[in-house]
C-alpha cells in the first residue's frame, strides 16, 4: 500500500522573472520570455533569442553559480507556502542536465556534477538527510519529482524537495547549435513552420509531502518512465516511448486515459518531436480506448525557452496551474499545426469542463522518457 | 525500507577485463587492447557485429560490454525487456567527452557528434537501443565517497511495483586522469527481478541483493560475483 504524495509548495525562477506567480501569470497571459539575447550574446549559435533570466533575479552572480542560486531562490519560495516545514528531515532530490560546469569550461571548481551540487543544496537548505539527483537530460525533472514521490511512497521520507535548474551556456547554446536544433527565432511548436527549439533559464521546485494537512490540493497520483530503445539521439518514429510513458503513469495513479483532463506536452518545437510526440500521443489516448483525441494539450517552450533540466519541474507546476485555474492556454506561436491532427492543441486559452487530472510528459536525449500525473 | 530482489545476471567491466554471469572472463591483455574494448572488442569476445560500437563514448562502451558479459538479451524475454527499467550511477559522469567537447568551442565548427554524449542519459540509451529495454532510464548521480544510490533506486523501483525487472549499475570511464579524477574504468552492471518475476525468468538466479549498508559500495560485491 503505498503512501499518497501532496503536493505542498512551489516556485519558479524563469526568464519572467522571479516567483510562481510571474511564469503563471506570464504563460496564461500568452506572453514569451524569448528575447533577444543580452547575457549570451557573445556565444556564436544560430538564434537570435533565448529565455535568460531577468539581469535583476541575480545581480552580480556568475553564470556558472546560476542553477545553484536560482535554485535556492524557487527552494526558499517552495518552502514559504509548504509552511516552512522541518528542514533537518526534508529530503533533497536535485534534478539537472549540467549543472556547474565552471570547471569545464573555466577555472571553477563544477565538473558538471548532479551530486556535488545537490550537497551543496541540501547543506544550504538545512537538510540532514543525504540528498540524490538524477541527470536525465531533459526528462530530468520530471524523473527528480518521481525519486522524490517514490521515497515518500515508501514511507522513507515524509517530505521532500525536487530542485531542478539550469543555466544556458555557451556549452549548451552552442552543442544545440552544432546539432541544428536551434530555432533562429523564437521557436513554434507543433507549428507548420517550426525551425528548432529556443533554450531558456530556469529554475524550479517542488515541495512533496505525506501529509494531507499539507496539500495545496493536489497531489502527485502517478508517476512512469519509459525508453525509446531506438535512437539516442532521435525520437522513435511513432513516438513509442512517450507513449508509454503517458500510459504507465495514468496506470501507476489507477486511472484510464479518458480520465485525463489536460496535458502539458514536451513540446521542443523540432520537426521531430513535435511529429512523433503527436502521433505517440495520439496513439497512447486512442488506441484501446473509445477516445478519438487527446485531451487539451499545452506546451510552454515557445514562452519559457527550453529549460532542459529545470523543464520538467517547471512545466509541471505549469500543468498544477492549468488544473487549478481549470484552463490550458494557448499554445503560443502555434497558427497551423502539421503533426498528428488527433493531438488537439488549442491556439486560444480554453476552459476545462472537469479539471481533476493532468499529464506531463518528458523527453530526453538517450530515448528517456517521463510522465507524471497531477490530481486534484 | 528494505526491500531485496533476485540477482538474474550481472557483467564487469574493468581494468583487468571483461567477466559476467555468461561465464565470459577474458583479460585486456589477452584482447591486446585497453579498456574499455575498440572497434572489434564486440566481435573478438562476443562473435557479434556492433555497428556502431566503435563511435560510442567510454562509460556506453563499458556499459554495453558488461550488458554482454552477463547475456543480458538471452535472460529476458522481448516482452519482459520491453518492461524492463536502468538505473545506473556515475560520479564522474561524462568527465571526458565534456573536455573534448568544451576544448571544441576555441575553433569554428564545435564538435557536435560528441554533444550528446555531454548527458549522462545517453550512455543508457546506447543499453536501451541495443536490447530493446523500454522500461524507465534513470541516470543517477553520486559521489565516489558514497556509493550505492543506483541500487536502492532500482530496489525501491521494484518493490513500489513500478516494474518487475531493473537493470542496475555503475559506471566511471576516464582514460587519461583529470581534474583530481584518477584514470579508471569500471562497469558493473546487475539485472534484478521481483521475486516473482524472477521465477518466471529463464533464469534460475544468482541469488538475493539486499538493501546495501550505506557505507558499503554494493557494486563492489557485485563486481565479484561476476567473475
Amino acid at each position: 500500500m503505498r503512501r499518497t504524495v501532496f503536493v505542498a509548495g512551489r516556485g519558479a525562477v524563469s526568464g519572467f522573472g522571479l516567483g510562481l506567480c510571474a511564469l503563471v501569470d506570464a504563460v496564461f497571459a500568452g506572453e514569451s520570455a524569448l528575447r533577444e539575447r543580452r547575457r549570451t550574446a557573445a556565444y556564436e549559435a544560430p538564434t537570435a533569442v533565448v529565455g535568460e533570466l531577468p539581469p535583476d533575479v541575480l545581480p552580480g552572480v556568475a553564470e556558472n553559480d546560476v542553477p545553484l542560486r536560482a535554485a535556492l531562490l524557487a527552494a526558499d519560495e517552495a518552502l514559504e507556502e509548504a509552511g516552512q516545514p522541518d528542514r533537518r528531515r526534508l529530503g533533497v532530490i536535485y534534478a539537472t542536465t549540467k549543472a556547474d560546469m565552471s570547471g569545464i569550461c573555466g577555472d571553477g571548481r563544477g565538473l558538471g556534477s548532479p551530486q556535488r551540487l545537490a550537497l551543496q543544496l541540501a547543506a544550504a537548505l538545512g537538510s540532514e538527510l543525504w540528498p540524490a539527483s538524477v541527470s536525465c537530460a531533459c526528462a530530468s525533472g520530471v524523473q527528480g519529482v518521481a525519486a522524490a514521490a517514490r521515497r515518500i511512497a515508501a514511507g522513507e521520507w515524509d517530505r521532500a524537495i525536487v530542485l531542478a535548474s539550469d543555466v544556458i551556456n555557451e556549452f549548451i547554446l552552442r552543442g544545440f547549435g552544432g546539432m541544428g536544433a536551434l530555432d533562429p527565432e523564437r521557436c513554434r511548436p507543433f507549428d507548420e513552420s517550426r525551425r528548432g527549439v529556443s533554450l531558456g533559464d530556469g529554475a524550479g521546485a517542488i515541495v512533496l509531502s505525506c501529509a494531507e494537512r499539507d496539500s495545496i490540493g493536489v497531489r502527485v497520483s502517478g508517476w512512469a518512465g519509459a525508453n525509446d530503445a531506438c535512437h539516442v539521439t532521435g525520437p522513435d518514429y511513432e513516438g513509442l516511448g512517450v507513449g508509454l510513458a503517458a500510459r504507465r503513469a495514468v496506470a501507476h495513479a489507477g486511472l484510464a486515459m479518458a480520465d485525463v483532463d489536460l496535458l502539458h506536452l514536451h513540446a521542443t518545437g523540432t520537426r521531430a518531436n513535435d511529429k512523433t510526440e503527436a502521433i505517440g500521443l495520439g496513439n497512447a489516448f486512442t488506441s484501446g480506448t473509445a477516445l478519438e483525441r487527446t485531451p487539451p494539450a499545452f506546451g510552454s517552450k515557445s514562452q519559457t525557452g527550453h529549460t532542459l533540466g529545470a523543464a520538467g519541474v517547471l512545466e509541471s507546476l505549469l500543468a498544477i496551474a492549468a488544473l487549478q485555474r481549470a484552463t490550458v492556454p494557448a499554445n503560443v506561436g502555434l497558427t497551423t499545426s502539421d503533426c498528428d491532427p488527433r493531438l488537439d492543441l488549442p491556439t486560444s486559452p480554453r476552459a476545462l469542463r472537469r479539471s481533476k487530472h493532468a499529464l506531463k510528459v518528458a523527453s530526453g536525449f538517450g530515448g528517456v522518457q517521463g510522465a507524471a500525473v497531477y490530481s486534484s | 525500507m528494505n526491500p531485496s530482489a533476485t540477482l538474474l545476471a550481472c557483467g564487469l567491466v574493468d581494468a583487468s577485463g571483461i567477466a559476467g554471469s555468461r561465464g565470459t572472463d577474458v583479460t585486456w591483455a589477452s584482447l591486446g587492447t585497453p579498456a574499455p574494448g575498440g572497434p572489434s572488442t564486440m566481435k573478438h569476445v562476443f562473435d557479434k557485429q556492433d555497428a556502431t560500437f566503435r563511435r560510442i563514448d567510454l562509460p556506453a562502451r563499458a556499459l554495453v560490454l558488461a550488458c554482454e558479459a552477463a547475456d543480458l538479451g538471452a535472460v529476458l524475454d522481448e516482452e519482459q525487456r520491453n518492461r524492463t527499467a536502468i538505473v545506473v550511477e556515475t560520479d564522474i559522469g561524462s568527465l571526458a567527452t565534456d573536455l573534448a567537447f568544451a576544448r571544441s568551442l576555441g575553433e569554428e565548427l564545435v564538435h557536435a557528434g560528441i554533444f550528446p554524449y555531454s548527458l549522462t542519459s545517453t550512455c543508457l540509451g546506447e543499453i536501451a537501443l541495443r536490447y530493446k529495454l523500454r522500461g524507465a532510464s534513470v541516470s543517477v548521480s553520486v559521489t565516489a565517497e558514497r556509493r550505492g544510490a543506483a541500487l536502492r533506486e532500482a530496489l525501491r523501483m521494484l518493490a513500489g511495483g513500478e516494474c518487475e525487472h531493473v537493470l542496475t549499475g555503475t559506471v566511471e570511464a576516464l582514460l587519461e586522469p583529470a581534474h583530481g579524477h584518477e584514470a579508471q574504468v569500471r562497469a558493473v552492471v546487475a539485472l534484478l527481478g521481483r521475486s516473482e518475476a524472477a521465477d518466471a525468468a529463464r533464469s534460475a538466479g544468482l541469488g538475493e541483493v539486499a538493501w546495501p549498508d550505506e557505507r558499503d559500495d554494493p557494486f563492489v560485491a557485485l563486481a565479484r560475483r561476476c567473475r
